[in-house]
C-alpha cells in the first residue's frame, strides 16, 4: 500500500464519521444514542482500531528509512 | 457555588501534598541530569521510555478544557458533541503522516525545535523565525487561557479562600520552579504523574454517574421525553461544521511545538509507535466519558445557562455526594486531575516556547554561546515567560482575549511545511513561505472582517476561518510549487 492510500483511507473514515446521510428523525435509541449518533460513533471506534493497524504495518512506510 | 468550598481541609491537605510533590519531582529530575546541554534539559537526553512517553503526550494533549469545559460543551450540544472523540483520535492519526520521519530525523540530526527542521530542511531563516513566531504566539496564548483556569477552579473549589490572583500566582510559580530545576525531564515526570490523575478522574467520574443515574439507556430514555430536540440529526450546515472543527483540531493540535519536542525525546521508534497506538484509543476513556457526563447531566440539570453548564461536573459530583458519602474523596480526585491537566499543558507549553526563543531566536544573536549558557537564556526566559503571562492573565483585556480564541485557526497554517515538507522533496521555502503568509491573512480577514464593517459570517458555509485559511495556504504551495518546476523559456 502507498502512502497515498493510507491517507485516502483515514480521510475517508474520518469524512465518513459525520453522519451526512441522516436527514430524518428517528425515534427510539441504540444502546442509549440516537441512531445518527450510534453510527457515528461506530465509524469513530473503527477509525481508532484501522490507524492502530496502520501505525503498527506502515510505520516504516511514512520513515522513508532509504531516504537522504 | 463560589461561596461554598469544594474543598475541606482534606481535600486541600491533599492538594497541597501534591503540589509539594511536584517541587520534589523537578529537584530528581535536576540531579537525574547527564549533561548542561539543551538535549538534556529540552529533551531529557532524547531517552524517554514508553511509559513517560505515553503519558506525557495524554497529558500535553488533554488541558483543563477537556475536563471542564467539554462536558459542559456536551450539556449545551447533546449528543452532537461527540464530535470531540473523533477529533481527538484525528490528531494522532496525523502524527502517522509526518512523527515517523521527523523522529528519524531528529536523531540524525540533532533537532531540539520545531525551527530547527524547518531550518534545516529548507535553509531559510525568514521562514524559520516566521515559524517561530508563529508557534510563540499561538502557544503563549494556549498558557494564557489555561493559566486563567486554573485561577478560576482554585477559587471555586476552596471557595473563595484562594482567590483567582493568588492561584494563578501559586501554581505559576510551582511550574516554573520544577521545570527550571530539571527541564524535560521534571515536566515529563509531573506530566505522568497528572496523565495517571486524569485518566483515574474520568474513569471515576464516568463510573460514579452511570452508579448514581442508571447508565447511558436510563438517561437517553428521559432526555427523550425532555429533550426530543437531541435526536434530530444535525442540519447540513452543522455536518459541514463537524468536518470543519475536525480538520482544524488535526492539523493545528498535531503540531504543537510541545508535542513536536516529545517526538524527538523519545527513546526509539518503537517506543513511539506504541505511545501513539495506546493514544488514539485514549479519547474513548477521557473525552468520550466526559461527554457522556455532560449529557448526564443535562438530564439531572435541565435548564442551565452556559456559565452554569461549565460547572456541570461538579454539580453531579455534588449531588452524588449527598446519596454516597464516599463521593466527596471523588471531589478531590476530579478537582485535582483538573489543576493536574491544566498544569501538565501550561509546563510543556512554557518549555516549548523556552526552547524555541533559546534555540531559534537567541542562537541566532550569539552564535557562539555555550550550552550551559544557552540553556541558562532558557531557564531565565522561562521565568520572565511565566511572570508576564500570569500578569497578562490577570489584567489582559477582554478584546485581546479574542486573539487567544484563534490559536489553532493560525496555528494550522504551519502543517504544509510539516506534512508536506517531509514527503515532497522538491517543495520550496518560497512556496511555503507564500502559503503561510496567504493562509494567515485569509484568517484574520475572515476572523476580524467584522471589525472593519464587512459583513463576512466568522464560519462561512459552516467552516473556520482557519480551514479557509488552509485550503488556500495548500493551493498557493500546490500552485507555486508547479510554477517552479514549469521550464523557463528564453
Amino acid at each position: 500500500m502507498t502512502k497515498l492510500r493510507v491517507c485516502l483511507i483515514s480521510a475517508f473514515l474520518i469524512v465518513a464519521s459525520v453522519p451526512w446521510f441522516f436527514t430524518e428523525f428517528i425515534s427510539g435509541n441504540i444502546l442509549g444514542f440516537p441512531t445518527w449518533a450510534f453510527y457515528s460513533l461506530c465509524i469513530t471506534i473503527l477509525y481508532a482500531i484501522v490507524t492502530a493497524f496502520f501505525f503498527q504495518r506502515y510505520w516504516s512506510l511514512f520513515a522513508d528509512n532509504n531516504e537522504e | 457555588m463560589q461561596n461554598t468550598p469544594l474543598l475541606d481541609t482534606t481535600g486541600i491537605i491533599f492538594m497541597g501534598v501534591y503540589l509539594a510533590s511536584l517541587i520534589l519531582i523537578g529537584v530528581a529530575g535536576r540531579f537525574a541530569r547527564k549533561e548542561n546541554s539543551l538535549s538534556d534539559f529540552y529533551l531529557s537526553g532524547r531517552g524517554m521510555g514508553l511509559f513517560v512517553l505515553f503519558l506525557t503526550l495524554y497529558a500535553t494533549q488533554y488541558s483543563g478544557n477537556t475536563l471542564i469545559g467539554m462536558a459542559g460543551s456536551a450539556y449545551r450540544q447533546g449528543y452532537a458533541f461527540l464530535v470531540s472523540v473523533i477529533f481527538m483520535m484525528s490528531v494522532i492519526g496525523a502524527y502517522l503522516i509526518y512523527a515517523p520521519k521527523l523522529h528519524n530525523r531528529s536523531k540524525k540530526h540533532g533537532y531540539i525545535t520545531v525551527g530547527d527542521y524547518v531550518q534545516h530542511r529548507f535553509g531559510s531563516p525568514v521562514l524559520t523565525v516566521f515559524i517561530t513566531i508563529v508557534c510563540i504566539v499561538a502557544v503563549g496564548s494556549y498558557i494564557l487561557t489555561n493559566l486563567k483556569a486554573i485561577g478560576y477552579i482554585v477559587e471555586i473549589s476552596t471557595g473563595g479562600r484562594v482567590t483567582f490572583v493568588q492561584g494563578i500566582i501559586a501554581l505559576s510559580l510551582v511550574m516554573v520552579i520544577y521545570e527550571t530545576l530539571g527541564g524535560m525531564r521534571s515536566v515529563a515526570w509531573t506530566d505522568a504523574i497528572q496523565g495517571i490523575l486524569l485518566i483515574a478522574g474520568c474513569i471515576f467520574i464516568f463510573c460514579g454517574i452511570e452508579y448514581q443515574y442508571g447508565g447511558i439507556s436510563a438517561v437517553a430514555e428521559t432526555l427523550a421525553v425532555s429533550r426530543p430536540d437531541l435526536w434530530q440529526p444535525p442540519d447540513p450546515e452543522q455536518k459541514r461544521l463537524w468536518l470543519s472543527t475536525i480538520i482544524i483540531i488535526m492539523f493545528g493540535i498535531s503540531i504543537y511545538p510541545q508535542a513536536i519536542q516529545r517526538i524527538y525525546a523519545a527513546k526509539n521508534a518503537k517506543t513511539l509507535r506504541r505511545s501513539f497506538q495506546i493514544m488514539i484509543f485514549m479519547p474513548i476513556v477521557t473525552t468520550f466519558f466526559l461527554v457522556m457526563v455532560g449529557i448526564v447531566g443535562l438530564a439531572r440539570f435541565p435548564g442551565l445557562d452556559k456559565q452554569g453548564s461549565e460547572e456541570i461536573t461538579l454539580l453531579l459530583l455534588n449531588d452524588m455526594s449527598v446519596h454516597i458519602p464516599g463521593v466527596k474523596y471523588f471531589i478531590i480526585l476530579f478537582l485535582s486531575a483538573a489543576v493536574a491537566a491544566i498544569m501538565s499543558t501550561v509546563d510543556s507549553a512554557l518549555l516549548a516556547i523556552s526552547s524555541l526563543f533559546t534555540q531559534d531566536i537567541y542562537k541566532r544573536i550569539r552564535p557562539g554561546a555555550s550550552q550551559s549558557n544557552l540553556t541558562g537564556t532558557g531557564k531565565i526566559f522561562s521565568w520572565v515567560l511565566m511572570a508576564c503571562m500570569a500578569y497578562f492573565a490577570v489584567n489582559l483585556p477582554q478584546t485581546i482575549w479574542r486573539l487567544t480564541e484563534i490559536k489553532l485557526e493560525i496555528l494550522c497554517q504551519v502543517a504544509p511545511a510539516i506534512f508536506l515538507g517531509l514527503h515532497i522533496k522538491s517543495l520550496h521555502s518560497r512556496s511555503i513561505l507564500s502559503g503561510l503568509s496567504i493562509g494567515i491573512c485569509i484568517t484574520l480577514f475572515i476572523m476580524f472582517s467584522n471589525s472593519i464593517g464587512l459583513s463576512i459570517e466568522p464560519k462561512p458555509w459552516g467552516i473556520h476561518a482557519g480551514v479557509w485559511g488552509l485550503a488556500a495556504n495548500f493551493l498557493t504551495v500546490g500552485i507555486t510549487s508547479i510554477y517552479k518546476r514549469m521550464p523557463v523559456k528564453c
